[in-house]
């Protein structure tokens, strides 16, 4: 899987979580940019991305998600090559 | 004669009298755990996640041990006072989140979704790059020596040194705890945003229905 693709699965995770249709999701982008990503939300996001690519993060995997780039790249090296 | 009075970063085998400052802080004066009434955990299954996310010691946000400074008197725990510089190791929001997240499960945290959303109406953010004080106590005996006023002068003294920059300190309390109101404008704060939830249901949370940001220019 490319990051692109990963990319793409994880906006439409997130259009899904946070109900949102039109959202544009950039490896840059962090909570404070979307509105409706808050600690709440966060969890079930990152529940989500977990059940969606069976996999499992690490505490301190999560606690270094400092944009949507860290997210995807995390769960691209979790992933079977 | 004075007391003798030492401040100290607080280590592992201070975690007992840490963890009873973050409970007695959380609940203001009251009887009320807010982890436990949002979690739905007895005080003693909170403590016991506690025990496990203080070892972890996830800076940048209230519940880690190494954020702590405490104030001893003649020896023994008296006071203790958390911080951290908002944003320096991410949002503390999302970091205490995901540390509950990871510790008292994602089920749990997501069945405790509505009463989550109900503490949105008292929430108030906290400003990036400025200090955060949190968890604020002194055990009963050892209140009126100034104690919280030196530990916050210390904690800003601390932050200061290592980033000059940084020019204001913020405590968010409960708007009911008139004495800490009373000691933290002693101590130079002013009241910068009140927040008072319309949702009666919110007090079953929460050990009052207000809350304060008080700041400081540093």
């Amino acid at each position: 899987m490319t990051p692109e693709e990963v990319l793409t699965h994880v906006t439409e995770i997130f259009k899904t979580v946070l109900k949102k249709e039109q959202l544009h999701l950039t490896p840059a982008t962090t909570a404070a940019d979307v509105d409706g990503w808050d600690s709440l939300t966060h969890v079930m996001l990152i529940d989500a991305v977990e059940n969606h690519y069976k996999i499992k993060f690490k505490l301190n995997e999560v606690i270094k998600f400092n944009n949507i780039g860290d997210l995807c790249a995390c769960i691209l090296k979790k992933l079977p090559a | 004669m004075n007391p003798q009075i030492t401040i100290q970063q607080a280590t592992a085998t201070d975690k007992e009298f840490i963890i009873e400052s973050i409970l007695e802080a959380e609940k203001s004066g009251t009887s009320l755990l807010s982890y436990s009434a949002i979690f739905n955990l007895s005080e003693k299954e909170f403590i016991g996640t506690l025990n496990n996310i203080l070892d972890e010691d996830i800076t940048g946000q209230e519940l880690c041990l190494s954020g702590f400074l405490i104030a001893k008197v003649e020896g023994k725990n008296a006071s203790a006072i958390c911080s951290w510089v908002e944003g320096e190791v991410g949002q503390s929001n999302m970091l205490k989140a995901n540390t509950l997240m990871y510790f008292i499960g994602k089920e749990k945290f997501i069945a405790a979704s509505e009463s989550i959303m109900l503490l949105d109406e008292v929430s108030i953010p906290r400003e990036e790059g400025a200090i955060q004080l949190e968890c604020i106590y002194t055990k009963k005996e050892f209140r009126g020596l100034g104690l919280s006023k030196k530990l916050i002068a210390e904690h800003i003294a601390v932050h200061k040194k290592r980033r000059p920059d940084i020019n204001k300190a913020q405590i968010i309390l409960m708007a009911n705890n008139d004495s800490a109101v009373s000691a933290y404008e002693k101590a130079g704060f002013h009241i910068a945003i009140k927040k008072k939830a319309n949702n009666p249901n919110v007090s079953n949370l929460l050990p009052g229905n207000s809350k304060l940001l008080m700041e400081k220019i540093i």
